[in-house]
């Protein structure tokens, strides 16, 4: 049986539990991609299973949408080691509230709020501004893939980031979390992350359209 | 430069540059290898009578290397692990439960599940292991213990 988990103190975020009333835009119209449409779909099977056995069901749910939560914890300047904690305080955190959320937008919003949270608690805590930046990017540019796409692929991700630098930071760390979303959702993940949010539903966004431009504008690209 | 509106529906351009971009920061900064495994294992333990949910519980110690000890702790139990190879490449798993009891204990990889029952003492072995992933579950009176994934 699963036990009642003892609430810590002050811990549920009350706001966060809305469920799928207010997100339920968000399913309207495919994201114009089967990949994605089918991660989606993937993850509201998985949803159902967490929802059924929240310490037993929750395996694959975790392994889906971890990445997701450490991007949004890293985008918001916090250290590894604290953001391997907070992403793991936000998993136990929903186990609180899985009850009220219905569908994966609504779990994508409450986790991405969850994450946040949890990681400005972490940097008062700790007063450790540290924002991963270039020097990131620098580990990435010398990275070894196959030797024969090694120039290839190195060659493409520079020109990537090269569009993705000229961004404002606002829109990097937008652009870095709805990249991990499940169906890339720039109005909902905007929202989430306390951004002006363009329009309704999966939209392409401010940012997205920035680095668009900036990719296809590029002659020597392969995004025209 | 054609104007792209940021109200339009994203398509299937603008999926593959999303792509592109998971694909820069999953090279550039990757969560650690062993944080699924940690948190699999915190929410498994979560709402058992351990207390309140404890980082410490979800980590391995590791000793030498060719020993392959490792210890998981937690508040109401510490397991002890050695683990070495037979001659005829089986592994073999020895354990000691602390405060010692007599518990079900079961080792459970992707295909096989092998149940034993530690002694008084808190000891127990299970022997004849293929090598892979695998993690132990130990059954107390109010507590249920699930490892880790640790690789034999």
């Amino acid at each position: 049986m699963v036990g009642r988990p003892r609430h810590g103190p002050g811990r549920p975020p009350t706001d966060m539990g809305d469920g799928d009333t207010d997100n339920g835009d968000s399913d309207n119209g495919d994201a114009g991609n089967g990949d994605s449409g089918n991660r989606y779909d993937q993850i509201a099977v998985l949803l159902e299973a967490a929802r059924a056995d929240p310490r037993g069901g929750m395996d694959q749910l975790i392994v889906e949408l971890t990445p997701l939560l450490w991007h949004v914890a890293r985008a918001q300047g916090l250290d590894a080691g604290s953001c391997a904690d907070v992403v793991q305080t936000t998993w136990l955190n929903l186990l609180r509230s899985l009850a009220d959320i219905h569908t994966p937008a609504a779990l994508t919003a409450w986790l991405v709020t969850a994450t946040k949270r949890e990681a400005w608690r972490a940097k008062d805590a700790h007063r450790q501004e540290i924002v991963a930046s270039d020097e990131a990017f620098a580990d990435l540019l010398d990275a070894t893939d196959g030797p024969a796409e090694r120039a290839l692929v190195s060659d493409q991700r520079r020109r990537l980031w090269k569009a993705v630098d000229q961004l404002s930071t606002r829109c990097q760390q937008l652009l870095r979390v709805v990249a991990f979303t499940p169906r890339p959702d720039y109005g909902l993940v905007a929202t989430r992350l306390g951004m002006p949010r363009g329009s309704i539903g999966p939209t392409r966004g401010r940012c997205l359209a920035k680095l668009r431009e900036l990719l296809t504008s590029d002659p020597e690209g392969e995004w025209g | 430069m054609t104007s792209l509106r940021p109200d339009e529906p994203i398509d299937e351009l603008d999926v593959r540059i999303l792509a592109a971009v998971r694909d820069l920061w999953t090279a550039a900064d990757p969560p650690p290898a062993d944080l699924v495994e940690r948190i699999r294992c915190a929410v498994a333990l979560h709402g058992l009578r351990l207390g309140p949910p404890s980082v410490a519980v979800c980590r391995q110690r590791t000793g030498s290397e060719d020993v392959g000890r490792i210890t998981f702790d937690s508040d109401a139990l510490t397991i002890s692990l050695s683990v070495g190879v037979n001659r005829d490449g089986t592994v073999r798993m020895d354990g000691r439960l602390s405060p010692p009891g007599s518990h079900d204990v079961e080792l459970r990889t992707e295909d096989q599940r092998l149940s034993t029952r530690s002694d008084v003492h808190g000891r127990f072995t299970i022997n004849g292991l293929r090598h892979g992933p695998a993690h132990l579950v130990v059954s107390a009176t109010d507590v249920s213990l699930t490892t880790p994934s640790i690789t034999l």
